[in-house]
């Protein structure tokens, strides 16, 4: 356990101090939200109800971008293969990597949320459905991800069949997702979307370590 | 990639793979260290077939090989620190007392700024982060000068006296007594 959080903390470090990759991120992100509304048009009424949609999108093609980051990385570099000799079981080494790309993926659309639903006129009582929604949602993209990062670092392609792999698996939170801000919008309940994007997320997040782990092993 | 390819190894010995560039010693390494799998044949670990149970069979295992494995974002007691942790030790590292590769100068400096060779005494300290029983090292003296090589030659024999064995995929002659030789030349089919 003592391992699993010092390892924890070193994962964190190393996401934090690359700082350049992420900063291109956000910037990637502040990019697509400033450019949509260009292929729109400038209604702030049609931009208002689309916002949620396009925040999710802008997010969606951020998380794609990042994915690379998974596993990919760590293979050119070698330290997949220390990571599979590990006396930690591979699931922890697994879990500890995963969970500080989620928390650095949070981090990074939750500074850009306010200035992105401020630049697309979000109704601001809609703001806490979408950043609930993101909440939910996000973990689960990036753990998706990694089980597919670890299968293309095992079959030896690149990311770009990631990203065809992964499209079908991230349409339903998307679905959920902006169903619940849709639902909110129209002064219905979001409870149905939320539990599900929820129930997705349980599902998700304590099987993919092993999923992963099984994937990294077939190598 | 090749057949025939026989040899066992007890404590305390040391093997050296020669071949030609191509001759699949790194893909020989890599399968004793259970990254790629066998077509055919068996690797067997105190007479138990490692692919029963590869994992446990790993944790045996230090390999070290052309990637230094290093992450740009750590310094470097940050890293023998990370290395240490993913082997689940959090006592104080023998390295602070024992530092032969001569890297506890370089320790708060960040992994990025190190050279070629500064990186590789850096990776090489890794086998002594925990004790593995097979050291399997692909071409550990690239980069490294003459002082690292002699320096890896005695982290071996020491190694090796400790009942350790070591396989090592090499071109450069180490320093090594009584060791084991098995050429991969003409062993493909």
């Amino acid at each position: 356990m003592r391992c699993f959080f010092r390892l924890l903390c070193y994962d964190f470090r190393i996401q934090t101090r690359n700082r350049a990759e992420w900063s291109s991120l956000i910037l990637f992100f502040t990019i697509v939200i400033l450019l949509l509304p260009f292929t729109l048009g400038p209604e702030p009424e049609l931009l208002r109800r689309l916002a949620p949609g396009l925040i999710w999108l802008a997010a969606i093609l951020m998380s794609l971008l990042s994915l690379d980051r998974l596993f990919i990385q760590d293979a050119r570099d070698g330290s997949l293969d220390v990571m599979m000799l590990s006396i930690l079981p591979l699931p922890v080494v697994v879990l500890s990597k995963m969970l500080a790309q989620c928390g650095m993926m949070l981090a990074a659309l939750f500074t850009m949320l306010i200035p992105a639903s401020f630049l697309l006129g979000l109704d601001s009582a809609l703001l806490p459905v979408l950043a609930l929604t993101l909440l939910l949602g996000v973990p689960t993209l990036v753990f998706l991800g990694g089980v597919m990062g670890a299968i293309t670092v095992t079959l030896h392609r690149n990311a770009s069949l990631l990203t065809v792999l992964l499209v079908p698996f991230y349409i339903p939170i998307m679905i959920f997702a902006t169903g619940a801000c849709d639902a909110a919008a129209m002064g219905a309940s979001i409870q149905s979307n939320l539990l599900l994007l929820g129930a997705i997320l349980s599902l998700v997040l304590p099987s993919a370590p092993f999923v992963i782990a099984s994937g990294l092993r077939q190598g | 990639m090749f057949r025939k390819v026989s040899f066992d190894l007890k404590a305390g010995d040391v093997l050296f793979v020669t071949g030609t560039n191509g001759s699949g010693k790194s893909s020989l390494l890599r399968m004793l260290a259970g990254f790629l799998s066998i077509h055919s044949g068996a690797i067997l670990w105190q007479d138990k077939d490692m692919s029963d149970d590869r994992v446990s069979y790993q944790r045996n295992i230090h390999y070290i090989g052309h990637l230094d494995a290093i992450k740009q974002e750590l310094t470097v007691h940050e890293m023998l620190d990370y290395w240490r942790t993913l082997q689940g030790l959090t006592s104080v590292p023998a390295y602070h007392r024992h530092d032969p590769f001569g890297i506890m100068s370089l320790y708060d400096k960040p992994v990025r700024y190190l050279s070629a060779g500064q990186k590789r005494r850096l990776t090489l300290s890794r086998l002594l982060c925990s004790d593995s029983l097979l050291w399997l090292l692909d071409e550990p003296t690239t980069a490294l000068d003459h002082h690292g090589q002699k320096i890896l030659s005695d982290c071996i024999n020491e190694h090796r006296a400790k009942g350790g064995m070591a396989i090592l995929a090499t071109h450069y002659d180490l320093d090594l007594e009584g060791a084991l030789r098995f050429d991969m030349n003409g062993q493909r089919p």
